[in-house]
């Protein structure tokens, strides 16, 4: 009886320990299968886990076809609170950013960029339609 | 004393002649027409070297970077096709970038909406030459297990490359004498991309692996130190040779 005991604690601790060292990613549909109206969009600022490594921002591009419709992505990261990082004016800086336009044939628009370590970090997303509306499915993924 | 102190200044004298690095950062993507991220720079003597990839079924190649929105001078680009598209290789350099936190932009041909994969890298390095920053820059493209391009460089100078390498693997490796600076895939995972700084020589190979054979693109450039090269300082110099000041 003591030795089953034994092991059931045991097994307790590992599952703790497994839930406790793995990071629970961050996976947002931000916008879904929306018709994007012209103008500035946010999301966010929302906390991620500690020991996240990675952020993806996604445009599915399945309905994107008028070239006309562009977007421009700023992806800002917080530290501590504080935004991450600043230039010499004390202006925060889009820790990555990108912009793309309808047609072609890729079937996505994404960038992905490794984030800085450290404790207590937020992500905001702000992208602006212009040009055109389109239909897409916005993602956030950090993992 | 001068005995202890002589060895000791030329051996401070020589580190200074070095470029040396600073910092470094990378993104990946896919269907975009530019790539931003934020770097950060300081030191004396600074150069920006920027690093894009392209891998494409249509035209997709860098057709502008910036840092700041200081334009960045081209070295040189090389690509390849392959079975399903065209491997692009962009590198190119900016003498005394602004200091502290800012944007480092690539921009691409077509807006990016025939782009498959992508990649961006840019490196600082400090007591680079502000007149003369590069020497003669090496480029290489083939199909192969090992991506390799010999430069040839001298003491003091330091060699930064520039890799599109389609994958074939599961994974990337670099040379022996280099230090990894990136190694990333595409936003979509059909290239890697790698960026690497090695201490000149003579000749320095720049090399990268993977288990199994593919196309690559690479391209490696030599950077100046601000004494010019080829031996450490001007007092060390002076002193080798018995000149006095």
């Amino acid at each position: 009886m003591l030795k089953r005991l034994s092991a059931f604690l045991f097994g307790l601790a590992l599952v703790f320990t497994v839930n406790q060292s793995g990071a629970a990613p961050l996976d947002v549909e931000i916008d879904k299968n929306v018709n994007l109206r012209l103008g500035t969009r946010t999301f966010g600022p929302v906390n991620i886990a500690d020991d996240l490594t990675s952020c993806t921002i996604a445009f599915d591009r399945a309905n994107w076809t008028n070239s006309a419709a562009r977007v421009t992505l700023d992806f800002y990261f917080f530290l501590n609170g504080v935004p991450y990082p600043t230039n010499e004016s004390g202006t925060h800086l889009p820790w990555f950013s990108f912009t793309a336009a309808g047609g072609g044939t890729a079937p996505v628009s994404k960038v992905t960029r490794s984030l800085p370590e450290g404790l207590n970090r937020s992500v905001e997303v702000v992208y602006v339609v212009s040009g055109a509306r389109f239909r897409t499915t916005v993602t956030a993924h950090c993992e | 004393v001068l005995g202890f102190a002589l060895p000791l200044l030329l051996i401070a004298n020589s580190a200074f002649g070095a470029v040396a690095f600073n910092s470094a950062g990378s993104a990946n993507g896919a269907g975009v027409g530019s790539i931003s991220f934020a770097l950060s720079t300081a030191g004396s003597d600074r150069a920006l070297v920027g690093n894009a990839m392209a891998y494409d079924a249509l035209d997709c190649a860098p057709s502008s970077m910036s840092y700041n929105s200081a334009a960045l001078s081209n070295i040189t680009s090389t690509s390849i096709n392959d079975t399903t598209g065209t491997l692009r290789s962009n590198q190119r350099q900016l003498v005394a970038p602004s200091t502290g936190s800012n944007t480092f932009t690539v921009n691409y041909t077509n807006s990016g909406s025939n782009c498959y994969d992508q990649a961006a890298s840019a490196v600082s390095l400090t007591g680079v030459d502000q007149t003369t920053p590069t020497g003669t820059a090496a480029v290489a493209t083939g199909v192969s297990a090992t991506a390799t391009v010999n430069v040839t460089s001298a003491t003091d100078e330091m060699v930064v490359d520039s890799l599109i390498y389609a994958a074939n693997s599961a994974s990337m490796s670099v040379g022996a004498g280099q230090t990894q600076r990136a190694n990333l895939t595409g936003g979509n995972g059909f290239m890697f991309h790698g960026s690497s700084t090695e201490a000149g020589a003579a000749t320095v190979t720049m090399s990268w692996t993977q288990t199994n054979s593919s196309y690559f693109a690479l391209v490696a450039t030599p950077f100046k130190p601000v004494s010019g090269g080829g031996g450490g300082s001007t007092i060390y110099n002076r002193l080798l040779m018995g000149v006095g000041f």
